[in-house]
């Protein structure tokens, strides 16, 4: 059978047991593009070549929406997680999070949880459209407008918060110290221009009389620039179409597109006017996104969806993405969660193995499982031989080396406990 | 008032860690160090040593401002200096240094307001560019005629600190992330190209091989990357419970399993397979260590309160002492607090802080005093910037220059610059006296016994701080 991948890229230690698994290659993307992802998703499109994987994960779309009226922010979480790890069409939730990981919002700083609930119904219903509607949407929403202190600015006092991250983190980045970007009285300009809007008692309004009604000079340009213009203008320039573009391919593929890579995705996708489903399709056709399964950690949220789709974990215990550090709607700082081998710090890896020691495991799976049935449940049908060997050898060497006695269950929950902290486990 | 006497004395270390007794820990730095190395070569593909530090932790940027500049200035400075990218110097102790002292940071998440913590009451500049939030007279702790802590500090008023003004980086701008990234990795103009922490490079220099040199209590930081030291972030001691020796065979099923993980020719499996020996070497030093739980109930300190004040800085300063009293080795702890960025609300939301600092800090250092080793440990705060001088609507912008607090054995008396309130920079902001290099250095050297030349780049000068 031909390896589906670019085999020769491979790590040694993976290429035996992948080698002619029909699961690889829907293991891999669904990884990739979903969250979880259940063992019988990966099962249900075995053996089907990588285009016909990705075009069925194009052709579905989720139209459900977020609980408009919830009591807690939290319960807009645990719904997302609920369709993060169930859902069907399991592209809409990923770019959602991806979105969440970009435009952040904390829910500490908001006062409604329906603003909360409004903001993601829009991640989810724009994270696949285009980037200019997203970022449009996601500026104006009560949700952002409060977490970023752009509610109640006034264009005479203006509150410069929203204006600084929106250039720095949401668009066109700082740019080079030699020829950066903006300079702070762009920060300033486009504070004023900004200025109006208030959110109150949940609902969102704009207040002419808050306004700056007046030519500003913003980015070289002097204009009466207003919220629009300014998403629009940040929209136009190469930069934000480079810098998010880049982003999304680092995520997908896991490796780093060189400078003029950068330059040359981040002028096709200003070509297709920033459509979101056109780039993915293009990064998953990108020969870099085959080199590298398990090319890098999951981050908290990714591993803990990972968890409950492997252990069907469904009952809610959301809470454990404090201790996993990734909680949706409360991230570090406005420039969201780290990515890269931060996640495999011993810290987080401790905090992953506490989880994996606090669920009733004997409740949620079958503690006879075989040791291939385990690793197929937690979406892993290529590992390591030493991985292998780990879940194998339990229950043997222990009565050999103590003359104690290991009873089936002990064993078979240390089994699904090493699955679930395995290195691959934590990889994606 | 802890001390007049300037000189911390060494008499009451904590429980020191017994290096022979760790003998089995791992160098697994190892493969960081080669991740961070690959990082100065690739482009493409592998692991880039900016997804380790800085890199897509902070915003990123296509063709942005935070690619690593060569490190001439470096190599410049006389220290021994890294020969190629990727590699970090490796710190030299003073002659004479004081061995088993602990740094705790504190860091004032956000950007901590200066004017607000250490106030210039005397200046009517301040009340004139502070309409609203300029801290009235009668909540100041008098220091002197010219400034006094905010009313929210007075536990550590009481005790006597040090305060440390117009400090902030050279040249810097605006952005959290730009200038935490500055603080972090001890580089003061955002140029030298380090791959490492500051509070990591001090790990590695005075490490003694324990299984716990530095730790953060607010997840994984860069702050702590290093090249050799044991180093990583942790939440509580009982996390640990299933990685502790045991005869019990249900957990050594499992940690054996764990132990039979292998990396092989995979950087990430690699990690994560070091990661797990770490933390059981941590384990078993725990376990082994002066202040190990052996069940008799001699460990428990009565004199001790059952419950930290302070929030979570309080909680986080509390497990930060068991593990100091554990003996592992533990000599640079990291801990986050707040939110400092008060765009808006900072007349509620920057006193509630305050008093959360206030009471963590002293309680801490109270129970430091119990144990006996109060006279070893020196907390001290950083914040990546301070707040603009003229207020918003409702609260205050990013700004620059700040004033760092550090507590513990030293005097109660002013250092540093203060900035003047009548000569602002450009952006309204005050105008860094102190570069944040020279604090760091006196943290460094004055207090850690770590040459401040051989981890800082540009030779900065301490400032004195004893």
């Amino acid at each position: 059978m031909k390896p589906p991948f670019m085999f020769d890229s491979w790590p040694l230690i993976y290429r035996a047991s992948m080698l002619g698994d029909p699961e690889a290659t829907a293991a891999h993307l669904l990884r990739r593009t979903t969250l979880g992802p259940h063992a019988d998703r990966i099962s249900a499109l075995a053996g089907r070549d990588h285009d016909t994987i990705v075009g069925r994960l194009l052709d579905q779309s989720d139209d459900h929406t977020p609980p408009a009226s919830p009591e807690e922010w939290s319960d807009v979480v645990r719904w997302w997680l609920d369709r993060m790890t169930t859902s069907d069409t399991g592209l809409t939730d990923r770019l959602a999070w991806f979105w969440h990981g970009l435009l952040t919002t904390n829910a500490w700083k908001v006062d409604e949880p329906a603003l909360i609930a409004a903001q993601l119904a829009h991640l989810r219903s724009d994270g696949r459209g285009d980037f200019r509607s997203l970022l449009h949407g996601f500026v104006t929403s009560g949700a952002t407008l409060q977490y970023l202190d752009a509610s109640r600015s006034l264009a005479s006092k203006p509150n410069e918060n929203l204006s600084r991250e929106l250039m720095e983190l949401f668009t066109i980045g700082p740019g080079p110290a030699d020829a950066p970007h903006y300079s702070q009285d762009d920060v300033r300009a486009g504070a004023r221009a900004l200025a109006g809007w208030v959110v109150e008692d949940g609902q969102v309004e704009f207040r002419t009389e808050n306004a700056f009604i007046a030519p500003l000079l913003f980015l070289g340009e002097q204009a009466d620039w207003d919220t629009t213009m300014v998403i629009d203008r940040l929209c136009d320039h190469p930069a934000t179409a480079q810098r998010i573009s880049a982003r999304l391919w680092s995520d997908l593929t896991a490796a780093e597109l060189t400078p003029d890579g950068a330059i040359e995705l981040g002028r096709w996708w200003q070509e297709r006017d920033l459509a979101i489903d056109p780039l993915v399709e293009r990064i998953l056709s990108d020969s870099a996104f085959d080199a590298a399964p398990l090319g890098r950690p999951r981050s908290g949220l990714e591993w803990y969806c990972a968890l409950r789709t492997a252990t069907d974990l469904s009952d809610d215990q959301s809470w454990h993405l404090e201790g996993l550090g990734q909680m949706p709607y409360l991230p570090p700082s406005a420039a969201g969660w780290p990515t890269g081998p931060r996640w495999l710090e011993p810290g987080s890896l401790l905090a992953r193995a506490n989880v994996v020691h606090s669920i009733e495991l004997a409740e949620l799976v079958d503690l006879d499982a075989s040791v291939d049935d385990i690793l197929r449940s937690c979406g892993l049908p290529f590992v390591s031989e030493a991985t292998r060997q780990a879940l194998a050898s339990v229950g043997t060497r222990i009565g050999q080396d103590d003359g104690a006695t290991l009873s089936p269950e002990a064993a078979g929950l240390a089994r699904w406990r090493l699955a679930l902290t395995c290195p691959e486990f934590h990889l994606t | 008032m802890t001390t007049s006497s300037s000189s911390p004395s060494s008499s009451s270390s904590p429980p020191s860690s017994n290096s022979t007794g760790f003998s089995a820990v791992l160098r697994s730095r190892r493969r960081f160090l080669q991740a961070l190395a690959a990082g100065g070569l690739a482009t493409g593909g592998g692991l880039a040593a900016n997804r380790l530090l800085g890199g897509d932790w902070g915003p990123g940027s296509v063709g942005g401002g935070s690619s690593p500049v060569d490190p001439t200035d470096w190599s410049a400075s006389g220290a021994p200096g890294p020969g190629q990218p990727g590699q970090s110097p490796t710190g030299r102790r003073v002659p004479g240094a004081v061995d088993g002292r602990v740094l705790v940071v504190v860091d004032l998440v956000g950007g901590n307001d200066g004017l607000s913590t250490l106030v210039p009451a005397g200046d009517a500049g301040y009340h004139d560019r502070r309409p609203t939030l300029a801290i009235p007279d009668d909540e100041v702790l008098a220091l002197d005629a010219e400034v006094g802590l905010h009313r929210s500090l007075a536990r550590l008023h009481r005790r006597g600190i040090t305060t440390v003004e117009g400090v902030g980086p050279v040249d810097g701008d605006l952005s959290h992330f730009a200038m935490t990234e500055r603080w972090e990795r001890g580089d003061v103009r955002g140029e030298a190209g380090l791959r490492t922490g500051f509070l990591g490079r001090l790990c590695d220099a005075v490490d003694h091989g324990g299984p716990l040199v530095g730790v953060s209590l607010q997840g994984p930081t860069p702050h702590l990357v290093c090249q050799q030291a044991a180093t990583m972030s942790l939440s509580g001691r009982n996390d640990l419970w299933f990685l502790e020796p045991t005869d019990w065979v249900d957990a050594l099923a499992f940690q054996r399993g764990l132990a039979t993980f292998a990396g092989g020719d995979d950087e990430l499996a690699g990690l994560v397979v070091d990661a797990y020996q770490e933390l059981t070497n941590l384990a078993n030093g725990l376990a082994s260590g002066p202040g190990a739980d052996d069940g008799d109930g001699d460990e428990i300190n009565w004199d001790l309160p059952m419950f930290a004040e302070g929030g979570q800085l309080g909680h986080d300063l509390y497990f930060a002492a068991d593990l100091i009293e554990s003996g592992v080795g533990v000599q640079v702890v990291y801990v986050a607090h707040g939110d400092y960025d008060t765009h808006q609300g900072h007349q509620w939301r920057h006193p509630e802080l305050l008093s959360e600092v206030d009471a963590a800090v002293d309680g801490f250092l109270d129970r430091a005093e119990v144990g006996g080793w109060g006279d070893s440990v020196l907390v001290a705060t950083v914040s990546e910037f301070g707040r603009r001088v003229q207020e918003n609507e409702s609260g205050l912008d990013h700004g620059s220059a700040s004033t760092m607090l550090v507590a513990g054995p030293v005097d109660d008396r002013r250092l540093g610059e203060r900035p003047p309130l009548n000569d602002l920079d450009d952006d309204g902001n005050l105008k860094v006296g102190v570069g944040f290099d020279r604090y760091l250095a006196s943290l460094a050297q004055e207090w850690l016994g770590v040459e401040a030349a051989s981890i800082l780049p540009g030779q900065p000068e301490p400032l004195g701080l004893f």
